[in-house]
């Protein structure tokens, strides 16, 4: 198996090798009987009848429903467990913010700092929070030493959150079949062993190209968007917004929302979808591209969440 | 199911197939055939009614705004009509066991005709919004005649994206429906061919029990379209 | 003796192959004999079509960086590969071919319920069939078998992924209909004296393949349906572009598809248990728990398509949820096999070339079934998914299990289907080599998922060389057992010894039935026993087969 890289792939590599143990028991149990029973009842001359032996024996038969029901349910237990411990990891500290894009056939990564790069740059044992969208297909980043895999589906963002834990370059693969090039669509993971070594790196020839939060400033000033919403916490038509990212949001129809990558999508693409208690239905929707909509989240992150 | 001409056995009815021990057996075997068809009928239907109901959650208002576009009258027109054929239907199976000839002629032309008269109304509803630039998916442009025909308030609300993807579940569900209705007018007419020819009795009337069941079916699947689009 | 002597010398019959010559006779006719017999041709060539494709994807991933054949072209290859075997092979193969063949002979019936529909159901999947070769004229489709949208229907495809759409919604209705007959003839034409508990395993077995068939289906006749119309007119469903959701599709497509999966191995246990009952000249152990997990895995089965989508971005405790589902239906296997190998116990094994391949069911079955555990389980899927991990394990299960189950009730119904006895030899040899050769192509794929390596990759990194060149070997060591057991049982036409009626000893109706049967089956309508009871069953000779003693129970 890989190299463990993160801090979650301890716990997957000893669920797995629980299930290693239990199927490998299992397997030798009954391929050892298949064997011996082949070997001692093997019709031969002296022995072409079968003994008497029952047909049927229902204790025997809760034993054998029983005891895979008990292994399989602590499988699901112990699994279930580490998995919820994978997808919501207990949030230390301020997570390095990541946003990934595939596309055909390649992957771009735009750090906080604003640099972009074709491949993943973090720090040991800083928490990572990667956005994932896809301007395509279905695309699938794999980190096999990080034990992670989440899918980049079109139209819609994911999230994947880990902690690196070993300072080193490491694989990152497309899982998620995609065309011509689905196997060549490779990337490195560098995990840096502190902040000021990744601060070194993010320096080093920014300038040429917007940062994602630019991109996403820009798009706001562009589309007139200042008009209705603050940025210094004023409500006006619309919310301010200041504080706004991650902050549980009240609807005009009683229920509450987070706001998140995928909320925030929705309400720029279709605003009358879920509006704020308080506020009219009145915004049309705004036709931003997959990458200005990064860039406006990537900047909403900028601006900080709520207390 | 019809029988193959010859057999040793004497006074085998006409139209017991060959495989069968007797006309019972060949009655629950098809009634047995046609209710397993129905539950994968349903399934069909099911998946198109399950593509419904996530769109309808993801689009609320999508859809609250579209329904404007469907007249209910002539989809309440269309109810009326399907359950009286369906009645009707009901009442051939009863002549067919009672041997009463031409009231089953006539129940099963009765049908036909309704079937008929429902696929008339869908004409003109399909012709009207084809017209009116009222189509599927990415397609769907509406024309300004149209759009004012819609009520007040509705107008006075922004047009929702992707008001398309209605019609493309609209077309999609009732077309299908439709294509089941035309199979089954295809069906009571090759009964009523039967009917005169005096093949159903007491003793064998399998088919119409069949072709009655089909049809209660496409009655049912309407009775559940009818309040989604129309109503709702 | 005299009831020996009117059994060994078999009653003039004239057989179902006989009856009716020309080629017209066959394409028309409604006998479920010859139309099993029309789904074996068809269900072998798939497999021979699948299997070329196999051998060159293999040979491709020699080397890292392949060159064999180039990238487009191994996508348009495993995706065939996928669809061809999937679609025509291992889930029509059990039921439409062997199950056409055997389900009316063990119910002493005459046909099946609907001859007719039978017969539609045929000219329905060869006319998929014909859809599928047809895309491969107009340049083929690189999609993968699981058709996921967006990718799969991008606005520059042509007419391949529409010819393949096409194909898997016919071949589906075949698969329905023929789900309908098999339900409607197992309930009403069951012979007097068989009760529910009377019946052949393999037609539980059958059963419960048959509602799946019937209710999972439509829905993936829909779903194909409804593709088909994205790319056509852009309803917005699937794609994003026009406004859909590419993630719906993949539950409509796993609401299907995971079931499939039963439809495939439910068949394979049912041959298993009459295999592995008539070799070991004992009752099956157990009849009850192994018909009534057929019927749980059916229906379980059903709700647990979501653990193909651990990592697409379904909601958390949905994938909690299906993962617990997915486990319990690992316990119904487990309750089979340990029937299973209870029948074996105390029993007088004779190890003819069914029951070798049952044996090497056990042993492929019992990876497949183990391995799945790692991926249903939710920490452990994230990394393996969509691995060669998956891969490795649907092979075990799909393919080993099912095609070793089906050359078993093959090389088990072959005397009865063709009246002559195959060569023990070939056969014997064949099996040994499909459970090594099957074993050497895909235990490195375990060991390649595990280490990190993407399936459907037509070039891969150096350090996967060794997986993946063992496995190449294992591939050709495979196909060289298949080719031995078709030479094997395509020369016992000509060569072979004539069939007795029933040369294995079994109890089950199709046996009382000439070698081969008659056009309508039974001389006289069979009296029912039960299926696995083998009293008074005795050898008279090789040649002759086996006789019920007079006055034994029937």
């Amino acid at each position: 198996m890989p190299e463990r890289a993160s801090s979650v792939a301890g716990q997957v590599d000893r669920v797995f090798g629980f299930i290693f143990w239990v199927s490998l028991v299992s397997l030798v149990i009954i391929l050892g009987l298949t064997v011996l029973f082949v070997a001692r009842y093997r019709a031969r001359p002296g022995r072409t009848q079968p003994e008497p032996s029952p047909s049927h024996h229902n204790r025997l038969e809760l034993v054998w429903s029983g005891i895979p029901l008990a292994l399989v349910m602590i499988i699901f237990g112990v699994s279930t467990a580490a998995w919820l411990g994978m997808v919501e990891p207990a949030t230390g500290g301020d997570p390095l913010r990541v946003h990934v894009t595939g596309r055909k056939w390649s992957w771009w990564f735009d750090h906080p700092s604003g640099k972009g790069a074709p491949e993943l740059h973090l720090v040991a044992g800083r928490p990572a929070e990667l956005t994932l969208a896809s301007t395509d297909v279905i695309h699938s980043l794999y980190l096999p030493n990080f034990r992670l895999k989440q899918d980049a589906v079109p139209g819609r963002f994911t999230r994947m959150r880990f902690t690196p834990i070993l300072t080193g370059t490491f694989p990152i693969l497309c899982a998620e079949y995609c065309g011509t090039d689905h196997s060549r669509m490779l990337a490195t993971a560098v995990v840096h062993p502190d902040q000021a070594s990744f601060d070194a790196w993010s320096r080093q020839g920014t300038g040429e190209a917007l940062s994602l939060v630019e991109v996403g400033k820009k798009a706001l000033a562009a589309k007139g968007c200042l008009a209705c919403h603050s940025l210094d916490g004023t409500p006006r038509v619309g919310p301010s917004f200041k504080g706004l990212w991650g902050r549980e949001e009240k609807l005009a129809d009683g229920t509450s929302v987070r706001v998140d990558e995928n909320y925030l999508r929705e309400s720029v693409l279709k605003p009358g979808a879920k509006v704020v208690a308080g506020f009219q239905n009145v915004m049309p929707p705004v036709p931003l591209e997959e990458r200005e909509l990064q860039g406006f989240i990537a900047y909403l992150q900028s601006l900080g969440s709520a207390p | 199911m019809t029988s193959r001409p010859g057999g040793g056995e004497a006074a085998r009815p006409r139209f017991l197939a060959e495989h069968f021990e007797s006309l019972e057996a060949q009655l629950e075997t098809s009634t047995t055939g046609i209710w397993l068809f129905i539950a994968s009928e349903v399934l069909f239907f099911g998946a198109l009614f399950t593509a419904y109901g996530v769109w309808r959650a993801n689009h609320h208002q999508l859809f609250h705004y579209a329904q404007h576009f469907l007249d209910w009258r002539l989809g309440a027109l269309n109810t009326l009509v399907l359950i009286t054929s369906s009645l009707s239907a009901a009442w051939s199976v009863r002549c067919a066991q009672l041997g009463r000839k031409s009231g089953l002629t006539a129940t099963l032309g009765l049908t036909l005709a309704l079937a008929g008269v429902f696929l008339v109304v869908k004409y003109f509803e399909y012709s009207h919004k084809l017209h009116n630039g009222l189509t599927w998916g990415a397609s769907f442009h509406p024309s300004p005649e149209v759009l004012l025909s819609l009520p007040e308030a509705i107008r006075a609300l922004p047009v929702p994206e992707h008001l398309g993807t209605f019609f493309t579940l609209y077309y999609l569900m009732t077309g299908l429906h439709g294509i089941h209705v035309l199979v089954g007018m295809g069906l009571f007419l090759w009964l009523i061919r039967r009917a005169r020819r005096g093949d159903f009795g007491p003793g064998y009337y399998g088919p119409v029990d069949a072709v009655a069941l089909y049809w209660h079916l496409v009655d049912t699947i309407w009775i559940f379209l009818f309040p989604l689009f129309y109503l709702v | 003796m005299s009831t020996d002597a009117a059994a060994v010398a078999e009653p003039a019959v004239e057989s179902y192959l006989r009856g009716g010559r020309g080629l017209r006779s066959w394409l028309m006719t409604i006998d479920h004999k010859r139309i099993g017999l029309m789904y074996l041709g068809l269900i072998a060539f798939a497999l021979f079509l699948g299997g070329v494709f196999a051998m060159v994807l293999r040979m491709n991933l020699w080397r890292p960086a392949g060159g064999l054949v180039s990238n487009d072209t191994y996508n348009k290859l495993f995706t065939l590969h996928g669809a061809v075997m999937v679609f025509l092979f291992v889930i029509p193969g059990i039921p439409a071919a062997l199950g056409n063949f055997v389900l009316p002979l063990q119910l002493g019936a005459k046909d099946v319920a609907f001859p007719r529909v039978n017969l539609l159901s045929f000219w329905l999947f060869a006319l998929g069939s014909a859809l599928f070769v047809a895309t491969l004229v107009v340049g083929g489709v690189d999609t993968g078998w699981t058709l996921y949208p967006p990718y799969s229907l991008e606005g520059a495809r042509g007419l391949g992924i529409l010819l393949a759409l096409c194909g898997v919604f016919v071949a589906g209705f075949s698969s329905i209909l023929t789900g309908l007959n098999f339900i409607a003839t197992i309930h009403t034409m069951r012979p007097p004296g068989m009760g529910w508990f009377d019946l052949p395993l393999f037609l539980w077995a059958l059963y419960a393949t048959a509602i799946i068939q019937i209710v999972a289906t439509p829905v993936l006749g829909i779903t194909v349906a409804l593709g088909f119309m994205e790319r056509l007119f852009h309803l917005g469903l699937f794609m994003p572009e026009y406004g859909g959701d590419p993630v719906l599709f993949q539950h409509f497509f796993w609401f299907y598809s995971h079931p499939a999966v039963y439809i495939m191995i439910l068949p394979a246990m049912g041959i298993v248990s009459e295999v592995v009952s008539v070799f070991s000249r004992k009752p099956i152990f157990g009849y009850r728990f192994i018909a009534m997990s057929s019927i749980a895995i059916a229906v379980i089965g059903f709700f647990v398509w979501g653990h193909h989508m651990f990592v697409s971005g379904q909601s958390k405790w949905a994938s909690v949820a299906f993962s617990f589902l997915t486990m319990l239906v690992a316990v119904p296997s487990a309750i089979k096999t340990f029937n299973w190998l209870a029948t074996m116990y105390k029993g007088a094994i004779v190890l003819k070339t069914p029951m070798i391949y049952v044996l090497a069911f056990f042993a492929i079955f019992g990876v497949g079934g183990l391995t799945g555990l790692f991926l249903g389980s939710l920490a452990t899927d994230v990394p393996l998914h969509d691995t060669y991990f998956v891969v490795a394990h649907f092979h075990f299960v799909m393919v080993g299990a099912v095609l070793t189950a089906f050359m078993a009730g093959l090389h088990y119904w072959w005397p009865k289907m063709t009246g002559r006895m195959y060569s023990e030899t070939a056969g014997r040899i064949s099996a040994i080599l499909v459970l090594v050769g099957f074993n050497v192509a895909f235990i490195p794929q375990f060991l390649a998922g595990v280490a990190g390596m993407p399936r459907r990759y037509a070039t891969y990194a150096a350090a996967f060389q060794t997986q993946n060149r063992v496995s190449t070997v294992g591939a050709f060591v495979l196909a060289a057992g298949l080719l031995l057991a078709a030479w094997g049982l395509l020369a016992s036409l000509a060569r072979g010894r004539r069939a007795p009626r029933n040369p294995w000893g079994a109890a089950s109706l199709e046996w009382s039935a000439a070698s081969p049967p008659s056009a309508h089956n039974f001389e006289r309508t069979p009296v029912a026993g039960h299926p696995y009871d083998f009293t008074g069953l005795r050898q008279v000779s090789e040649e002759a087969g086996w006789v019920r003693a007079a006055g034994a129970a029937p």
